[in-house]
């Protein structure tokens, strides 16, 4: 088996995701608005052959007020979302902060990682972004993703989380 | 960093056969018919049926070979790495002492092709972490041994306690019953599955009219009266008996004995239940009582710990929750704390209040919640007299409504928090009361939560996380809560770290 590299416990002020993860999300909140206007622009079909109404219109309807809903409303707010997300490394945790309206500050303790996935999607790789999921013990699977992260950083954040149990060991 | 065995594509393609044979059967038979029958549009169907089967069947083909193609795996640097290189890009890193079990598993299909499955486990509740198929029974076994390699734990002391701690006698255990009175519930249960086929009241009548008792009822309403009162006590009584008996059937010999391993539980008059839960592994304890049991001054004990090996000869390792106290008095009760936390003085701590805006945004979400019902209700019965609405609907609602405020009050008033120097307590319920102990070493993460409404009064909800459970206080100030979280943190790094 190979031998455990230690490395120094290091921290990180309070760190922004890169800027580039606002086009993943705008794309996200779009493809999120097309499904919904469809999903909504059958259900007000529906309605409107049961009503005896104009099909094509109350489909129309459905569909414009799903995509301004679910999609043109989640693009708006994809740059103030941008604003709150925040991620940090502290000396025994990691600080992962978010939330426009219900906002909410999670530290996850370094000792208590279990294991880290790194993810990308199309969308992120288009962008040459990844995903840090960071798992801890327990019945709730993960505790804490930070997206967009460049593949360096999102290897020095894998690096770190997991030196503190080389500490351990 | 290998590849697995191409093996594996033929694994996942008749796993996937199996699963589809159903649908397959299912569509042959019920098309079949209008095949013979010839009718065209009906034979289409047939084939359109038949198809989708068959296609799902060639896609998983193609995912088998692809899974197979993208998949690599490694032991690099103190850690197990799966890496997926396929449209979703996944590399897992999983340290080897985080791992808990390892499985090695052969199907049928797997010995007849001399492969075995290899699966990796770690404390976190997301299922099997890693799983690599199609590995040579020798491979397997090798892997296996190297990944449990760094994970060896030495064996505890022998305890100085005495073994048998705590032992439930017989009136405990009926009494234990009677205070949980589940027997009603079961026998709401059947009488609920028995109105199915039968008119229960009718049945009732008829009995009591074949009895005499009817008539004789008629002619002395307050006979009536009387026998109505005979009978909810009968039904009472015997739901309380029928309860005792399960208890006793249950937990019957119930004890708990300091062992070697850990705690060792065990009870059963027909199954017998033995569990063994390691110390370390113990992650929180909660004391529970329900409104009679806070009643007579007694409480229930549960562990909540998570599985770090099978145990052998039958003996059952807990994971999740388990019953260390089935019915306890106080000082039982301290003397079983004290075995899990050795530190903890129960009767030293105070509960600090959570702030009164918890009370206020419960009372807001009811009258909220309480609105926009009567007007639901309202507005799909518009027809209906308005009398009915002011009578029996209206009284309805304001008893449900007076229920939730009383509810809401008792609610706030049993909430609190308390630290200690090596735990974090919780209490919390509205007509019993729950006391969740957790020591600090076993937190894995903390989170401050916020509406709007609450940062308007610098509140914050803080939920503090163990493998196991999760305990929320709401509204507390923002700095009581970053104090508690960055104590808690640097405590569960280092000297304090239990368990996991």
């Amino acid at each position: 088996m190979s031998e455990v590299t230690v490395l120094a416990r290091e921290t990180t002020p309070l760190r922004s995701l890169h800027p580039k993860v606002r086009s993943v999300w705008r794309f996200g909140s779009f493809v999120s608005g097309l499904v919904a206007a469809a999903a909504l622009a059958g259900l007000f079909a529906l309605f409107a052959k049961l009503a005896d109404a104009s099909v094509p219109l109350v489909a129309t309807t459905g569909f414009v007020t799903g995509f301004l809903l679910f999609g043109v409303v989640g693009i708006l707010l994809v740059d103030k979302q941008f604003e709150q997300w925040r991620y940090q490394l502290r000396e025994f945790d990691v600080l992962i902060k978010k939330g426009l309206f219900w906002q909410s500050e999670r530290y996850i303790a370094r000792d208590r990682v279990q294991h880290i996935d790194i993810n990308a999607g199309p969308m992120d790789r288009r962008f040459g972004l990844v995903q840090v999921v960071i798992y801890a013990a327990g019945i709730t699977g993960s505790v804490g993703l930070i997206p967009g992260l460049t593949p360096e950083d999102a290897n020095w954040l894998k690096d770190q989380l997991l030196s503190t149990r080389a500490e351990d060991a | 960093m290998r590849r697995l065995d191409p093996k594996s594509v033929l694994v996942l393609t008749i796993e996937w056969l199996r699963k589809a044979i159903y649908p397959i059967i299912f569509a042959v038979f019920a098309n079949s018919g209008a095949f013979r029958a010839g009718d065209k549009v009906e034979r289409s169907m047939f084939l359109v049926a038949l198809g989708i089967p068959v296609g799902l069947g060639a896609l998983a083909i193609l995912g088998a070979i692809v899974s197979h193609l993208v998949t690599r795996f490694g032991i690099v640097n103190g850690s197990l790495i799966v890496v997926k290189k396929g449209l979703w890009r996944m590399e897992r890193t999983i340290p080897l002492e985080r791992i808990q079990n390892v499985q090695v598993t052969q199907s049928l299909l797997e010995r007849i092709l001399k492969i075995a499955t290899l699966k990796v486990e770690t404390a976190s509740g997301s299922g099997v972490e890693a799983s690599l198929k199609s590995l040579s029974v020798a491979d397997a076994e090798h892997i296996k041994q190297e990944l449990l390699r760094t994970n060896v734990s030495s064996a505890t002391a022998a305890p100085s306690t005495p073994p048998t701690i705590y032992k439930a006698e017989f009136k405990d255990i009926a009494l234990a019953g009677a205070l949980q009175n589940r027997a009603l519930i079961v026998m709401a249960a059947i009488l609920g599955v028995l109105g199915q086929g039968m008119d229960i009241p009718k049945v009732v009548f008829n009995a009591l009219e074949r009895s005499g008792i009817a008539s004789a009822a008629e002619r002395h309403p307050a006979m009536m009266g009387f026998v109505m009162f005979v009978g909810t006590l009968l039904f009472i009584v015997f739901g309380w008996l029928l309860s005792i008996g399960y208890a006793v059937f249950i937990y019957y010999g119930f004890k708990v004995v300091r062992t070697e391993r850990g705690i060792q539980v065990s009870y059963g008059l027909v199954n017998t239940v033995q569990t063994v839960i390691p110390i370390k592994r113990v992650q929180s304890i909660q004391t529970r009582a329900t409104w009679l049991f806070k009643l007579f001054g007694y409480c229930q004990l549960y562990a909540q710990s998570i599985a770090g090996h099978t145990a052998g000869q039958g003996q059952q390792v807990a994971t999740g929750q388990t019953l260390i106290a089935p019915i306890c008095r106080p000082h039982v009760l301290r003397t079983l704390i004290r075995l899990i936390n050795p530190t903890l003085d129960v009767d030293k701590v105070v509960f600090l209040a959570s702030d009164r805006y918890m009370l206020t945004r419960s009372l807001v979400r009811l009258c909220v919640s309480f609105g926009l019902l009567s007007i639901g209700v309202l507005g799909l019965s518009m027809r209906l007299p308005i009398s009915m609405f002011l009578g029996s609907f209206g009284i309805l609602v304001a008893g449900l409504f007076a229920f939730g405020i009383v509810g809401s009050i008792l609610s706030y008033r049993r909430q609190g928090y308390a630290q200690t120097n090596d735990a974090f307590m919780v209490c919390s319920g509205t007509l019993g009361q729950n006391v969740t102990m957790i020591p600090i070493g076993n937190v894995q993460s903390v989170s401050l939560e916020s509406s709007w409404f609450q940062r308007r009064r610098n509140l914050v909800d803080l939920h503090v996380m163990t493998p196991v459970s999760a305990a929320v206080v709401p509204c507390i100030p923002v700095e009581t809560a970053t104090r508690i979280k960055d104590s808690l943190m640097e405590q569960s790094c280092g000297q304090n770290r239990r368990g996991l």
